[in-house]
């Protein structure tokens, strides 16, 4: 299939993700023991952006840490426009979106698995069982939140994983200590190194019991999305149940020009959420993540977004 | 105009994109909800341990990461030649956490050495009787930035750097001492050791080769002082009365090959006294299942004959029993 | 200086200068030959109280028991790649006498620049988890104000070596160690509750790695084997504070006393002898001396070099 020039609009979204996945990774690295130079605590960023978490905890314990105000704001937003935050924000959506476009298939193919599932409701019934148990004293939400996955993955394996490669292939080539002519390789291998260490890298990594599960569970959950597209946030995901409740009437929406759509489904193709962008009748708002992929993919320019009062007549 | 109907989905996609996310779905969810188990160690001693240091912890307390367990095979690794001791005491299970309290740093180091004799024993090893005592637990001492106790079968070391520190280690054994329970007796064959003259907090419990003889232990010491002389008191525990003798005769043959030894039926039938250049003068009997050694040695003695009736610790020992030994 | 010592002096130079192309560190016999004695001990005649005070006591007196000696010029030439090797094996303050005193650390790593070295690295294989112990002994600090590279070691650098040793035929050592031109070991004088004493000969454990645990089970040979391979340029002996008791771990200021002493040799057994008596041993009294001593490594009998006496304060 050729590849057509894809919308400003999309790679405006991308950049998003980009830079919140960047904000998460930097959020992260600060959270290490250094015990010369102690930074702060902005580690808790995303956790406070967390709607869910807010919820789950208030539901709890009747108390709100007064940072969870914050989420308040993305779930008026959520409300507003719609859950842009799967689509632009949410760093583990990111990484299921990023490992989703690494399917294979052909158009016909997705046209048939892309579009809207009832299995959609799964995070839903699971969302419902979070807040019930929180209102018993349970907390699964720590289990299911994004935030709280993707940081205890990244915690418990990748980043392990991460530092412990990086120090058997340094490692490999300082004993092997490799020359071309009379240049020693290790002259830049191991400033290179030097310099991850300093600033990516973990100084003493500790180790865990129990990581052999949660990795299984990390990296089955990051494949499903060759399976589905956005697995996790499809059906699973109890953050986005939440912002999907949210954004049920949201003020952005979707809109085709009847005239020029041949109903040819290719805006199926790729699309996030799983929304059914193909019909403006049958368009999820619930599910839409606003990522843009079917307005971009649209040969005939029929798809847009834009600001419309709910349930009103064009 | 209206857009044409859908096409139907392929029911062949269908049937396995329901068998696929009906099997998934619930598995992902199972293991989410079982993966807690799986991360905690199996160990009843190191569930023990952790209750220890369940939170609340002390002052505010933040642990710095999850508590970490070393056991006699890895203790190495945290402590290396330092754990060769514990090692040798017993110990089966050690928990470390790094805590904060504001700027004052905190590191809980909790021995379990198996049983209270153990635990003492350890403690006993590294104390000196010029510390600066406390009552915590059995028994505890402290310095800038250290405060160490025994009590029941764990030996507890805490390590504070900052300012204020020592009154975060205090709130710190306040706290763990609370947990641990009411355990706070010294170890019961200590309290049959004769009281007068002995060196207050000079007690030891050493259960392999004290003074370097295998066949000495397990065995209580103490030190007693008269006089400006200094003896100790080993009390090694036998099997019974006629593993008591065979060590009583093993010592006997150690002082015969390097000094002298003779029988002392002046002191008790079966009781023996002598002397070598370099452990001392010593008088020694048995006791139901007990070998009593007294030890002086010989620094200050110009005259060092053993039959010396001048009064020391030995000396005024030798006539009594140790009361109530028969059966502890 | 005369003819007849400048004679000697380019000799010595020659010689020295024909070891460095044998290897690391080697030439040591050609030090010790050369104008100098093999031992000084420079004494601080009051004990300062403060830290301040503390700190300048450490650096007069390091610099004295190395001018004794006839200077860092001696040891360290222009161009060196020195590694320095304290003990920073424990997560303690220095007032509890289980690290080595960071201030002793910076000076020498002063007095190598000034000798000329291009560059001086500060490091230890600690025992305690590394980053804690570097940044609470305040050595890290120190050296890296001086100028030094000081940073924790690395698993993946440590390369088996063969020693030949009767103990110990082969162990992993920390490359970076083997890489450079000068080894200055930098022990701390204190009780240990295995081997009775750690000084000089226990402190270049540091530069192994592995399980060592293992080196226990025959620890007078071990050592041994390894200052036979590792032989420092120049052992600096920090006894400002030692550790009578509790040692190697500590932690009970009641168990450090102050003994306001630095001492610096070339030789290895002579200097441990020493650090002995500052505990209250005999040196016939530590296995791994007399080992050194019966295979020629030094000498027990530390007197017999005419160690040159400083008093100082």
């Amino acid at each position: 299939m050729a590849r057509r020039r894809v919308s400003w609009q999309v790679w405006l979204r991308r950049i998003a993700q980009a830079g919140f996945a960047f904000v998460f990774l930097y959020v992260f690295l600060q959270a290490e023991y250094r015990p010369i130079n102690r930074t702060g605590g902005h580690v808790k960023f995303f956790f406070l952006l967390d709607p869910l978490v807010m919820i789950s905890s208030w539901l709890a314990s009747h108390q709100m840490a007064s940072g969870l105000l914050l989420s308040l704001v993305i779930l008026g937003l959520t409300v507003l426009f719609g859950r842009w935050f799967c689509g632009w924000m949410c760093p583990f959506g990111a990484l299921h979106n990023l490992i989703t476009s690494l399917r294979k298939g052909t158009a016909k193919e997705k046209i048939a698995t892309d579009g809207y599932s009832r299995w959609q409701k799964a995070n839903y019934y699971l969302l419902g069982a979070i807040l019930v148990a929180a209102f018993m004293g349970i907390n699964l939400a720590g289990w299911f939140d994004p935030f709280a996955f993707l940081y205890r993955s990244a915690t418990l394996v990748i980043y392990p994983a991460l530092n412990d490669g990086a120090a058997w292939i340094f490692g490999r080539i300082y004993q092997h200590d490799p020359h071309i002519g009379s240049f020693k390789v290790i002259s830049i291998s191991e400033p290179v190194y030097e310099f991850l260490r300093r600033t990516v890298l973990s100084n003493a990594q500790p180790y865990f019991y129990g990581t052999v599960l949660i990795a299984v569970v990390f990296i089955a959950v990051v494949l499903l999305n060759l399976y589905r597209v956005r697995f996790w946030c499809r059906y699973i995901c109890p953050l986005g149940a939440l912002l999907g409740v949210a954004g049920k009437n949201p003020l952005v929406q979707i809109k085709r020009k009847e005239d020029a759509c041949n109903t040819c489904r290719v805006c199926v193709v790729d699309c996030q959420g799983g929304a059914d962008p193909e019909a403006t009748e049958r368009w999820k708002p619930a599910e839409c993540f606003y990522c843009w992929n079917c307005q971009s993919a649209c040969p005939h320019e029929a798809l847009t977004f834009s600001i419309r009062v709910p349930g009103g007549k064009e | 105009m209206r857009g044409r109907s859908l096409p139907k989905r392929d029911a062949g996609v269908g049937t396995m994109h329901r068998f696929v996310s009906s099997f998934l779905v619930p598995f992902v969810v199972f293991c989410g909800l079982t993966a807690p188990r799986s991360l905690s160690a199996q160990d009843a001693n190191r569930d023990a341990l952790r209750l220890l240091v369940a939170e609340p912890l002390p002052e505010g307390s933040i642990g710095q990461s999850p508590a970490s367990f070393y056991s006699p095979d890895n203790l190495y690794e945290y402590m290396d030649g330092g754990a060769d001791i514990f090692v040798l005491y017993g110990v089966k299970t050690m928990l470390h956490l790094e805590a904060k309290v504001g700027t004052v740093d905190v590191t809980v180091d909790i021995f379990d050495m198996g049983s209270p004799n153990a635990a003492f024993g350890m403690y006993a090893a590294e104390r000196s009787p010029e510390y600066d005592f406390i009552a915590m637990g059995v028994e505890g001492y402290r310095n800038k930035g250290i405060l160490n106790f025994v009590q029941g079968r764990y030996y507890i070391k805490l390590a504070g750097f900052g300012d204020g520190a020592d009154a975060v280690l205090e709130s710190w054994g306040k706290s763990l001492s609370a947990r641990m329970g009411s355990d706070t007796a010294l170890p019961e064959m200590l309290s049959h050791l004769p009281s007068h003259h002995r060196k207050p907090h000079s007690e030891q419990y050493i259960p392999n080769e004290p003074l370097g003889h295998s066949f000495l232990g397990p065995a209580y010491v103490a030190s007693y002082e008269f006089n400006g002389q200094e003896s100790k008191l080993i009390v090694t525990v036998a099997e019974n009365e006629s593993n008591a003798r065979e060590r009583l005769k093993q010592l006997g043959d150690h002082f015969s090959k390097t000094g002298e030894c003779a029988a002392a039926p002046d002191i008790e039938a079966g009781a023996i006294r002598g002397k070598n250049s370099f452990e001392g003068t010593f008088v020694a009997k048995v006791q139901g299942h007990l070998l009593l050694l007294g030890l002086e040695s010989d620094c200050r003695q110009s005259t060092s004959s053993s039959r010396s009736s001048r009064e020391s610790p030995l000396m005024l020992w030798r006539g009594e029993r140790l009361s109530d030994l028969e059966d502890a | 200086m005369n003819d007849g010592s400048r004679r000697e002096f380019l000799k010595a130079c020659a010689l020295i200068g024909a070891a460095m192309k044998l290897g690391p560190f080697a030439g040591q016999e050609a030090l010790a030959a050369t104008t100098g004695p093999a031992l000084s001990i420079a004494h601080f005649r009051s004990s300062p109280v403060g830290a301040d005070a503390i700190a300048a006591e450490a650096r007069r007196l390091t610099q004295e028991a190395v001018t004794g000696l006839g200077g860092m010029g001696r040891f360290v030439s222009k161009g060196d790649v020195v590694w320095i090797k304290p003990n920073i094996g424990w997560n303690r303050v220095p007032e509890q006498a289980a690290t080595t005193n960071p201030d002793v650390v910076a000076t020498l790593v002063s007095l190598s620049y000034q000798a000329g070295a291009r560059r001086v690295i500060v490091s230890d294989n600690s025992c305690n988890p590394s980053v804690a112990c570097f940044a609470r002994s305040g050595i890290q600090q120190a050296a890296q104000k001086a100028g030094a590279e000081c940073f924790t070691m690395e698993d993946r650098k440590f390369r088996k070596t063969s020693l030949n040793g009767k103990a110990l035929p082969a162990w992993k050592l920390y490359g970076d160690v083997l890489g450079v031109n000068k080894f200055i070991n930098v022990p701390i004088v204190k009780h240990h509750g295995l081997c009775k004493a750690t000084l000089g000969m226990k402190n270049l454990m540091g530069v192994a790695g592995g399980q060592r645990n293992r080196f226990h089970q025959d620890l007078t040979n071990t050592l041994v084997d390894l200052a036979t391979f590792i032989r420092p340029t120049l052992v600096v002996m920090d006894a400002i504070r030692v550790l009578t008791a509790n040692g190697p771990v500590g932690g009970n200021l009641a168990d450090v006393k102050r003994k306001d002493t630095v001492a610096a040799g070339t030789d290895q057994v002579a200097i441990d002898a020493f650090g002995a008596t500052l505990l209250g041993y005999k040196p016939q009294e530590i296995g791994y001396v007399m080992e050194g001593h019966a295979r020629r490594l030094g000498t027990v009998d530390f007197e017999s070099l005419k160690p040159r006496r400083i008093e100082v304060g």
